[in-house]
């Protein structure tokens, strides 16, 4: 064998080792996780009304709050307004398996309840909301105007 | 309809200490000042998730129960159940409890105000009637 090839062959020998171990550290990693998850925890931290995870991010880097301050503590994150959970927490409960994610509705039934969610930049909305009905009063006005001086 | 992350106030950016960035709550009170769009959610019965949690998670004392509740007015009842003479001590294992009593997303004058308001000096008391202890209780942080 070539001494060119030989040295390829070794190279990319030497890349796929080197991606395998790191997938493997990877799942230690990530199995370490799941068994430290049948010990008893340091502590849970459950957030009624998670929002977009804006306690748990505040709580996670401060260690002096002496909460959140090891891996060794489960969170249980609550929020029923679906564009959070789209948007923000869903991506935050997939990095952890010690964060859980509750999309649904503290209440005291079970049941299927309205919730009123806010949305993003609500003044800009109403702002294009009452700006959409102007333009159409302006067109129905128009229209009108134009119909009458056609049968005048 | 919100289609991607940066059509947020503040541009999607999840700000720690700010309790509304980059979006309002939601609450179950459609009468509520806050009161946004409408969207039908399962709601569960949050006293006997707790209950649960605690009878397969709880391993003792030294082990730190964290609560903080910002439900928009759902606080009320659901604590009110949980301190309630029948139900089961696993709120007395909360070691810490952060809390927004939220009267003011109704309006001033009207029974859901005052029973609201009300509830915010009732709280503490009835916690202590329950468990025999205070509650170490704060506002929003």
């Amino acid at each position: 064998m070539k001494k060119g090839k030989r040295t390829s062959i070794q190279f990319i020998a030497f890349f796929f080792i080197l991606a395998w171990t790191s997938f493997n550290v990877g799942q230690m990693k990530r199995t370490k996780k799941y068994f430290a998850m049948m010990e008893p925890p340091d502590g849970i931290f459950i957030d009624v009304g998670a929002n977009c995870g804006n306690s748990y991010w505040k709580l996670k880097k401060d260690p002096k709050s002496g909460i959140l301050d090891s891996d060794k503590w489960e969170t249980y994150l609550w929020e029923c307004n679906p564009q959070m959970n789209t948007f923000f927490l869903r991506d935050l409960a997939n990095t952890d398996p010690s964060i859980h994610l509750i999309e649904k509705a503290a209440s005291t039934e079970v049941s299927f309840s309205n919730i009123f969610y806010r949305i993003s930049n609500p003044n800009l909305q109403a702002k294009l909301y009452h700006f959409w009905n102007f333009l159409e009063w302006i067109v129905v006005f128009l229209f009108n105007s134009w119909t009458r001086s056609d049968n005048g | 309809m919100i289609t991607d992350k940066s059509q947020f106030s503040e541009k999607g950016v999840c700000d720690p200490n700010s309790a509304y960035s980059p979006s309002g709550a939601s609450t179950l009170y459609g009468e509520a000042k806050r009161a946004g769009s409408q969207v039908t959610v399962e709601a569960v019965d949050f006293a006997q998730w707790f209950d649960d949690l605690v009878r397969t998670r709880y391993w003792g004392e030294e082990m730190k129960i964290v609560l903080k509740i910002d439900a928009e007015g759902a606080e009320k009842a659901i604590l009110e159940k949980m301190t309630q003479k029948d139900a089961s001590d696993a709120i007395c294992k909360v070691k810490k409890l952060w809390m927004e009593y939220h009267y003011n997303i109704f309006k001033e004058g009207t029974a859901e105000y005052d029973e609201h308001l009300l509830f915010k000096d009732t709280f503490p008391s009835a916690f202590e009637k329950k468990c025999g202890k205070k509650l170490n209780i704060g506002g929003w942080f």
